[in-house]
């Protein structure tokens, strides 16, 4: 995925934004407001509540821009990205020990494929009983389509621990879905193909 | 995602963790149904220019309203002077009310997730991390049995069974008591009889092999990891609400499972089970579809069990037992990239070489073929000094694979220990026997010379019982071969093992001193054989 802003542009307008030039600031949000809209999407998989979370969290990188000092601005975003997911479900149950969220994002975007919703379901399930920081690595490679190195990027992670805790992760989900599923999952894909 | 793309992100991750190849073809599964089932997050410019038009009205209402209340920003730092100290103490009161919960989840994650023995591969630790491993290698002799054991139940022990005559005595057939100089019996009573008895004799070891030249320096040993695996608590937590026969399993609490064992049911089904403590799979036959119903009716017609007894033109060629063996792998998907080159265990020959009644000698029913474990590319053996890995068993008589044992996930630990570096000396401990080597004192047939050829290197299981647990250990070792293993015969040994790790050499030393401590034979076997 191309970069929109170079990095010596990004961070001209990472100082130009500190100084609260919104127009800079409109210039970092075109550049990672589809990153950040899809990862607050693939944690919530509801449309709705994306839109909300993603307004949030570029209302909370713009106040809080003056304190960040230096590292990746992208994963700085995410960082706030990912506490705003979790804000927003701690303020629907407030009841419950929430993590990250993943169990309780609702999938009702999926309710009209009834096929697709329960293998999805089912690959959601296997994926809740990964740590949140491989879950999101498997997210943003195969689902956001993000390069390891970029993935680093946003996390503040080395390219080759992501490579490494990625393999780990597929590992681990590699047992976890059963065998079954990937007998079956192909062919479920193909009737649905034909359907649409 | 493209075949293509797919590869070339299946490489990125093998260059770091290569082990991951082993799993291609299900990784290649699951990452294709990860990316066919990825939701449609609906993103598009549009809907991008209305959020952010949400956002900039924000931005410029903030920005307006900063630029007039600096002074309420001032008084905030004020209050949060006073407010911080409460608000510390709430937060942890909240901590500490909450701990059990966090307590639990994070127990959760450990045992299940953050198991550093799930990841396949080799963790480097420091130095002597192992601590002292000088008691190893008298462990190991104790150990030894077990693989031995394994090996004589494939080889051999079916077949004596059904030599055993109708009163349950289990004398061996006189095709192996016809062997030179002795036979052994398999224990269980029965006559004593000279033909059962072992005969001794002094030996010594003489090594005729080149100069030894070693490497100075340390070398990695290698600790197996076991007993992480997440699947025995996922297990167990799938079957932990059952209610059987009234019990129920919820009324336990930190349920894990040991083994499962799954068989197949059908005609030369299969018995597979899974341990989890050893982290081991073992494969045999299930017993109840693989019947000689033929063979079982025999009762005491001994013509009849004649005709189920092999002979030697009845022994596939190595080539075949191994195309068997590899069809095998191939067709259940048993990852070999952690394996050598297979060989067939092919002991069991000497003793029909050197029988004089070949006609008689019984040959097993059951061959092994080993995939030996490779580390650094050297193959392991076991302290016998045969490879060992995993051995694929081969029913000979009804012509198929029956199972196989000693596959393990490749996960261990590695910390370098220094080595030995003078020649003589390990010349010395391996004319010693080396490890497991025993000495008989006495002689009826006189000294025998054992010739020792040239040593290769190779790492050696090692077994070490260690806080109540049986530790495996991959040790850098010689493995010298025995030149002339028929003055031994059918049981003796094919080598002589000396560890290349120094501090596990002086128990060597002080061991196997020929006349001195040796193994004495007993005197009612002495009597019997007189």
């Amino acid at each position: 995925m191309a970069k929109i802003l170079d990095d010596q542009l990004e961070a001209e307008m990472i100082i130009a934004a500190k100084d609260r030039n919104a127009e800079a600031f409109g210039s970092l949000y075109d550049a990672y407001i589809k990153k950040i809209y899809n990862f607050v999407y693939y944690k919530t998989l509801n449309k709705e509540n994306a839109e909300d979370i993603t307004s949030v969290v570029f209302i909370k990188a713009w106040e809080k821009l003056p304190q960040f000092k230096e590292g990746s601005f992208g994963a700085w975003l995410y960082t706030i990205a990912r506490n705003a997911v979790i804000d927003h479900y701690r303020r629907e149950k407030s009841t419950v020990d929430i993590e990250d969220c993943w169990d309780l994002s609702d999938g009702t975007d999926f309710l009209a494929n009834i096929d697709r919703g329960l293998n999805l379901e089912k690959i959601k399930e296997a994926m809740s009983e990964l740590s949140v920081q491989d879950r999101e690595i498997l997210i943003m490679r195969f689902w956001q389509d993000l390069s390891f190195q970029e993935i680093a990027d946003q996390l503040g992670k080395k390219e080759g621990a992501i490579k490494m805790a990625c393999g780990r992760a597929l590992k681990s989900l590699k047992t976890k879905i059963p065998f079954a599923l990937f007998l079956l999952l192909p062919g479920i894909m193909q009737i649905c193909k034909k359907m649409n | 995602m493209q075949e293509n793309e797919l590869n070339i992100m299946l490489a990125e991750l093998y260059r770091v963790d290569p082990t991951l190849r082993e799993y291609e073809e299900q990784l290649k599964h699951l990452i294709t149904q990860m990316t066919d089932l990825r939701p449609d997050s609906q993103f598009t410019p549009a809907l991008a220019a209305r959020l952010k038009e949400e956002v900039m009205k924000t931005v410029q209402q903030n920005n307006h309203l900063q630029e007039n209340n600096f002074n309420f920003n001032f008084m905030n730092k004020k209050f949060y002077y006073f407010a911080a100290p409460a608000l510390v103490l709430g937060v942890v009161a909240v901590i500490v009310l909450l701990n059990p919960v966090v307590r639990t989840g994070d127990v959760a994650r450990t045992g299940v997730f953050n198991n550093k023995a799930s990841d396949e591969g080799v963790s480097r630790l420091a130095a002597n991390a192992f601590g002292v491993l000088s008691g190893a290698s008298s462990s190991a002799v104790q150990n030894e049995a077990a693989p031995l054991a394994a090996r004589s139940v494939d080889s051999t022990l079916s077949g004596e069974l059904a030599s055993v005559s109708s009163d349950g005595d289990m004398a061996v057939t006189s095709g192996v008591a016809t062997a030179p100089g002795f036979a052994l019996g398999l224990g269980g009573g029965g006559a004593m009889d000279g033909k059962m008895i072992m005969p001794y004799f002094d030996f010594k070891y003489v090594y005729t092999g080149d100069p030894i030249v070693l490497e100075e320096g340390s070398s990695d040993v290698y600790r197996r990891l076991k007993g992480g695996s997440t699947a025995a608590r996922s297990l167990a937590s799938m079957v932990g609400n059952l209610d059987l026969s009234g019990v129920k399993l919820s009324k336990f609490s930190n349920l894990s499972a040991t083994n499962l064992t799954l068989t197949e049911e059908k005609e030369k089904g299969l018995m597979i089970t899974l341990d989890f403590m050893e982290d081991s799979i073992y494969i045999s036959e299930n017993w109840q579809r693989w019947i000689l119903a033929e063979r079982d009716a025999c009762g005491q017609d001994e013509a009849c069990w004649a005709r189920f007894r092999l002979s030697i033109n009845d022994v596939p060629a190595d080539s075949e037992l191994i195309a068997m063996t590899n069809k095998f792998m191939s067709d259940h998907e048993i990852d070999l990239q952690n394996y050598g080159t297979p060989e067939v265990d092919n002991n069991w020959r000497l003793g029909y070489d050197i029988a004089e009644d070949k006609n008689n000698f019984y040959i097993p029913e059951y061959a092994s073929v080993v995939y030996p474990l490779l580390i650094n590319n050297e193959p392991v053996r076991d302290q016998g000094g045969n490879y060992a890995g995993i051995r694929v068993n081969i029913n000979l008589l009804q012509k198929g694979v029956t199972g196989l044992y000693g596959l393990t996930p490749f996960r261990y630990e590695a910390s370098a220990y220094a080595l030995e570096t003078s020649a003589e000396r390990i010349i010395r401990i391996a004319e010693n026997g080396g490890q497991g080597g025993m000495f008989f004192n006495g002689s009826e047939t006189g000294t025998t010379e054992i010739q020792l050829g040239t040593p290769t290197k190779s790492y050696v299981q090692t077994y070490r019982y260690q806080n109540n647990r049986s530790e495996e250990l991959l040790v850098p070792a010689l493995v010298f071969p025995i030149l002339n293993p028929e003055a031994f015969g059918f049981y003796g040994q094919r080598s002589v093992i000396v560890p290349l790790v120094q501090e596990m050499l002086g128990e060597l030393e002080a061991r196997n001193v020929p006349g001195d401590g040796g193994i004495g034979i007993m005197p009612v076997i002495m009597e019997a054989r007189q």
